[in-house]
């Protein structure tokens, strides 16, 4: 008999496991159910304020059991496309609170692979009587009232009162299987705040762990605390100047890409993806340029503005996947542009009165120029990236991880602030300036 | 992969490095869809063995205490070597390990932390083999082989050499399934201890990775297999010179009582529905479904004698003197236990699907598919449904 010598596998060959395992522990550990990997079907449901929409995922070899017929990609939308139809519609009811029966619609299907199995994909509505969307019971059996051990996934895509929009977190709302054929849609409920809420935290999220966004913003408030003389930066004249420049970057920002945002986001303008991120490395690259050396007096207000517009149209791609209604629209700008503007202000807070310290003293120069220069090589990387010039980014690692650790970064600028306080001389310009001892 | 996130994207293509420099956000993106999958799933798992409690059996033995344990087992269990190999083990173990290895009794990660998806899908529970030494190895190994009966410990160790010739052969990945051979392995296999190893009071012994999980409760000189899987891919197959068929004994007695019935008693016995699966197999702890099929008590007696040699294949799995007692109790219930099946009876088909369900005995034999080699194989399961994950 074989012996069962213990290999040792690499850690690299066991990192995956352990990484997923360890995500399935975070959710609180369970299994799938069923055993082998086998197809499960999918119900998707987005909930309006006047019907309930979504969509029926039929994993075909699954659904030729339950019907006992030979099903393949052509025949569900060929000869037994009427069949099937007749089929789904009859095991799936809904029933409002008020135990009256919704309409129940099935689209035309078509057949889409899903983890790479071919599915029988239906279009559904669900529409109450009196129009109201309250509570319902979704009753469902397609394949599983025959194939006992399937299993059918019921989610919640989108339901914007409940801070369910259509990005990753989705809400699953359970199972149905042999044994459970009925399940509580929870609809109706919440309020407009709780979607309000959730587009803030998107936008907060967006900012915070997009580094692109956040070197642009930094290399704009690399030369805040200076001022542009004779092609040169030199030391602004006190802090309050700082500060009032800093808020006018920061507006100027805000201004810009709230208006393409919200052009985007209703459809007005519509630029594809790829030329919009391009740009926004391409804007690094010109507002670092600029840290380096002024390009134009109050160069970084006009930078911050007409980027601005670029970085807002990029925001906008993330809300249109939100799969939102013309009523909520509103609501979700405001709150994404809030959780955005939140987002930089921190930033702000986080790093401008170290910058204003270092920029007091003959360390700042050297600062500047390397900050300057790293973003530079980063927004370079990303440009050949991004429109393809080549395949990979090598600073990705370094980027993830200086944007993953927000506090590392802005506590490591206030030591060297305070270290090159200590040190180095103070100056009042950013270069050969006078010195101005005391004037803090 | 397995099951349908709802974003309706594979665990596989996830970990891409996009050309967008926000993976901060697409790896948390990743843990909450975890979280929904889990969530689901954890739902659709009902309340494992809830019932259990009340259920009496006049052949009970004499441990029951006057503890709120009540327990239903047939009695002569080898509790003392077990709780033996199993402190054995733990003394073999650093503290940490050890904590990874032994839970509390009633800890719920018992009934969701095992499963025959891989382990990548479905964290186990316990301390893998493959983060074990020659020493700690050989320690676990001498729990399970003092659980079980020799044959059964030889059927444990096929079934890990069946994962490890799937990893070898997955890669060229013959089969239609999605689970690649490299999920599996030998080494992927994962030991741990819910409750203190002890001989007065409950505890599980949990050893699982793909195609074998066995859950063994002792409670004094009770002993529950339940809820043990054993299965096979593929059912034979050759490696290193020797050829091996696990499962041989439970296919052959299995077709065998299905084979004995006549076509009207066939008629009867047919369950109403299809099974590409089991349908209480890991992840999926009940509710037990009513009872479909011929009763076992109105069959002759050549046909009885075929049930109980089917019943046997299973429950000598575990240690020979319990298993003989437990076999005594199982067929003691024939008047009502049913025998039933679904889709098909013969070996070469992957609908056959055969079921005995009795007050105690829960056996579910069904023929799969082939998942990473081509041909059929069977996914298996025995519950004790007095018993499953020992006594409340």
């Amino acid at each position: 008999m074989r012996r069962l010598l213990p290999a040792r596998p690499s850690a690299a060959r066991l990192l995956p496991t352990f990484l997923l395992a360890a995500l399935i522990l975070i959710g609180g550990l369970a299994s799938p159910a069923g055993a082998h990997p086998m197809s499960t079907s999918a119900v998707l449901l987005d909930v309006r304020d006047d019907r309930v929409e979504g969509e029926v995922q039929l994993p075909v070899d699954r659904l030729a059991v339950a019907v006992d017929r030979d099903l393949t990609r052509e025949t569900v939308l060929g000869a037994e496309r009427a069949f099937l139809k007749r089929y789904t519609a009859e095991h799936i009811t809904a029933v409002g609170e008020d135990d009256r029966p919704w309409t129940v619609r099935l689209g035309t299907g078509s057949v889409r692979t899903i983890d790479e199995v071919a599915h029988l994909v239906y279009p559904l509505e669900l529409r109450p009587p009196d129009g109201r969307v309250t509570t319902f019971d979704l009753a469902y059996d397609v394949i599983v009232e025959e194939l006992l051990t399937h299993k059918v996934i019921a989610t919640v895509r989108y339901d914007f009162d409940r801070g369910i929009l259509k990005t990753d977190d989705a809400e699953t709302l359970g199972v149905f299987d042999f044994d459970t054929k009925s399940l509580k849609v929870p609809a109706g409920e919440g309020s407009w705040i709780r979607g309000f809420a959730t587009t803030a935290g998107l936008g907060i999220e967006h900012v915070g762990e997009g580094a692109d966004h956040l070197l642009f913003l930094l290399m704009l408030l690399i030369p805040a605390p200076l001022v542009a003389a004779g092609g040169r930066w030199r030391a602004a004249p006190s802090s309050r100047r700082s500060i009032v420049r800093v808020v006018h970057v920061v507006t100027a920002f805000a201004i810009g890409h709230s208006l393409t945002l919200a052009l985007a986001a209703t459809g007005v303008i519509n630029l594809p993806t790829r030329p919009v991120e391009t740009l926004i490395a391409l804007s690094i690259a010109v507002s670092a340029v600029h840290a380096l050396r002024p390009l134009v007096t109050r160069g970084e207000i006009l930078i911050a503005a007409g980027f601005g517009l670029v970085h807002g149209l990029a925001f906008a791609s993330l809300i249109s996947d939100l799969g939102l209604d013309r009523g909520s629209l509103v609501t979700t700008l405001l709150g994404f542009n809030l959780g955005i503007e939140l987002t930089q202000l921190l930033v702000v807070a986080l790093m401008m009165p170290s910058l204003i310290v270092l920029a007091r003293t003959a360390f700042y120069p050297a600062f500047r120029i390397g900050v300057a220069l790293l973003g530079l090589l980063f927004s370079i990387s990303w440009m050949l990236e991004r429109a393809t010039l080549t395949s990979t980014d090598p600073f990705e690692g370094i980027q993830t991880w200086l944007v993953d650790h927000p506090l590392v970064v802005a506590v490591t600028v206030a030591a060297l602030a305070v270290i090159a306080r200590r040190t180095a001389p103070q100056t009042s310009s950013d270069g050969d300036g006078t010195l101005r001892a005391g004037a803090h | 992969m397995s099951t349908h996130s709802p974003t309706a994207s594979s665990p596989t293509a996830l970990p891409a490095h996009g050309s967008l420099p926000r993976g901060g956000r697409r790896r948390r993106a990743l843990v909450r869809r975890a979280i929904a999958l889990a969530t689901c799933v954890g739902l659709g798992v009902a309340g494992c063995g809830s019932e259990d409690s009340s259920s009496t059996s006049s052949e009970a033995s004499s441990s029951r205490s006057s503890s709120a344990t009540s327990s239903t087992g047939a009695g002569k269990a080898n509790t003392a070597e077990v709780v033996a190999a199993a402190n054995a083990f733990l003394t073999t173990l650093s503290d940490d390990e050890k904590d990874t290895a032994v839970y509390d009794f009633d800890d719920e990660a018992k009934a969701k932390g095992w499963s025959n998806f891989p382990t990548a899908l479905v964290a186990r529970n316990g301390i893998e083999f493959a983060d074990l030494d020659d020493d700690q190895k050989a320690a676990a190994l001498k729990v399970m082989e003092a659980a079980l009966s020799e044959q059964g410990y030889k059927e444990l160790e096929d079934i890990r050499i069946a994962d490890e010739y799937l990893s070898e052969v997955g890669s060229s990945g013959s089969g239609g399934g999605p689970g690649g051979g490299d999920d599996y392995g030998a080494d992927k296999y994962y030991l741990a201890l819910f409750g203190e190893p002890s001989e007065t009071e409950q505890f599980t012994v949990q050893f699982n990775g793909h195609h074998a999980g066995y859950n063994i409760t002792y409670y004094k000189d009770d002993v529950s297999l339940s809820p043990t899987l054993t299965a096979i891919e593929p059912s034979k197959f050759e490696t290193d010179g020797t050829s091996y068929a696990p499962l041989q004994d439970k296919r052959d007695t299995t077709i065998a009582a299905i084979g004995s019935l006549s076509d009207s008693e066939l008629e009867k016995a047919e369950i109403d529905g299809s099974f590409d699966d089991l349908l209480l197999g890991p992840g999926n702890d009940g509710p037990f479904p009513d009872p479909e099929g011929v009763v076992v008590g109105d069959l002759s007696k050549k046909q009885q004698d075929k049930v109980t040699a089917m019943i046997r294949t299973w429950v000598d799995d575990l240690d020979e003197e319990a298993a003989e007692a437990l076999i005594a109790k199982y067929v003691s219930e024939y008047d009502e236990t049913y025998l039933g099946w679904s889709g098909a009876t013969t070996i070469d088909n992957k609908e056959t699907y055969v079921r005995v369900d009795g007050p105690s005995v829960w056996i579910e034999f069904s023929n799969q598919g082939g998942i990473v080699v081509d041909g059929v194989h069977q996914h298996t399961i025995f519950r004790d449904q007095t018993a499953d994950y020992g006594w409340s």
